[in-house]
């Protein structure tokens, strides 16, 4: 009976010390055990101390896990971040901007891709009946189609609403103006950069 | 840490997000480094196996499911890697490295007896086979339970039980064979 009583004690001493919470009744059984019991007050004072010196960690350096973090993160962090980041390669003030608000950056790209068409357009020498397709890298993209007043819209563009047209290039002057050209088989692209950038003083002037 | 911050720090991390990647760092690098370094006795080793541990984890963060902590995961990558690293180095190429943490309380005569008794046990450590090595380092220092320590070994919570047990008597018998040798003891 003894040495399995001694068995079971030693079991539990080594769970107690090891993390494993034991209960009351298990508690007093060992306090019990060991009062009389030197062989297992002698394990129970060694398991303490050894554990105790296997958990003992001696101080580092905290520069030195700052080198371990520093070269994970090199290991790591770059890899992670060119798949995360929309513009690779871009000034940093812009990668982040850009992480920090996801929207911007197709919206960046769409006013860009309008701009572009605005200054492409000044750059044609004609506009009737042709198309001016002007993308970036969003799928905005504009489209111009001036024709006589029998022949269909004045002005098409692409998706951009009445609303917009207003918004981006002027009130009605523009409309004003290709409505007054409706009898002409062709527009003189020329006119457009004033009408377009100073709509009021063209009307004006 | 709370379960949440952590849980919210690991979907960071698998976004590649670089802050989210350092805070787990942070919180685990000193315990994976000194579970490594009990497990290999050398601190160039343990440094460097560190390292290689929470590579192999962000690079494999993608396929962390959550099904156990993310803790144990770490510990599970960190056990395999030190014991297919211990597979392949050559026996006693621990020694010398036992002695590489420097000891920062050498002024007085108890504080050097107890850096002595840790060195002994340390080396006791290394005496172990290796999965024993691993099953007393996981549950005696780092306070895992037999089930995760079964989930990381692939074994059943009994045998890692079994095992603890046997390891804790063999630790002992050493113990007490070199205190029996320090200054002092009859």
């Amino acid at each position: 009976m003894k040495p399995r009583n001694c068995r079971e004690i030693r079991e539990w001493i080594v769970e107690g010390k090891s993390g494993t919470p034991l209960n009351d009744n298990q508690w007093k059984a060992i306090q019990r055990h060991v009062a009389k019991c030197g062989a297992c007050r002698a394990f129970q004072q060694d398991v303490s101390r050894v554990l105790a010196a296997l958990r003992k960690t001696d101080p580092l350096p905290e520069s030195f896990f700052e080198e371990i973090k520093t070269n994970i993160l090199e290991a790591v962090a770059p890899k992670t971040l060119r798949r995360q980041s929309p513009t690779p390669g871009v000034l940093p003030w812009l990668r982040a901007l850009f992480s920090r608000h996801p929207l911007w950056g197709p919206i960046a790209s769409g006013a860009f891709g309008v701009m572009m068409g605005f200054a492409l357009a000044t750059a044609l020498p004609r506009l009737g009946e042709k198309a001016v397709r002007l993308a970036g890298n969003s799928a905005l993209s504009l489209t111009a189609n001036v024709s006589g007043p029998s022949s269909g819209p004045v002005l098409d563009i692409g998706n951009v609403s009445a609303a917009e047209i207003e918004e981006y290039m002027g009130s009605e002057a523009l409309l004003d103006f290709l409505e007054s050209q409706g009898s002409a088989s062709s527009l003189e692209i020329g006119d457009l950069p004033d009408l377009f950038l100073t709509p009021q003083q063209n009307k004006t002037g | 840490m709370e379960k949440n911050e952590e849980t919210q720090l690991v979907a960071a991390a698998k976004k590649g997000q670089r802050d989210a990647i350092g805070s787990l760092v942070e919180r685990y690098e000193r315990e994976i480094f000194f579970f490594i370094y009990k497990m290999t006795g050398n601190m160039e080793d343990a440094r460097d196996l560190t390292q290689d541990v929470f590579i192999k984890v962000f690079r494999k963060i993608s396929g962390f499911n959550g099904r156990s902590t993310f803790r144990t995961w770490l510990y599970k990558v960190a056990t395999h890697h030190t014991l297919n690293f211990l597979a392949r180095r050559p026996p006693g190429g621990s020694e010398k490295a036992l002695e590489g943490l420097p000891d920062p309380s050498p002024t007085s005569l108890e504080r050097i007896v107890r850096a002595d008794l840790r060195h002994h046990i340390r080396s006791a450590i290394q005496t172990l086979p290796r999965q024993q090595r691993a099953i007393v380092t996981l549950r005696a220092l780092e306070g895992l339970r037999y089930m995760e320590i079964a989930d990381i070994l692939g074994c059943s919570v009994g045998n890692c039980k079994a095992a603890y047990h046997n390891a804790v008597a063999k630790l002992r018998k050493r113990f007490k064979n070199e205190t029996q040798k320090l200054p002092g003891n009859p």
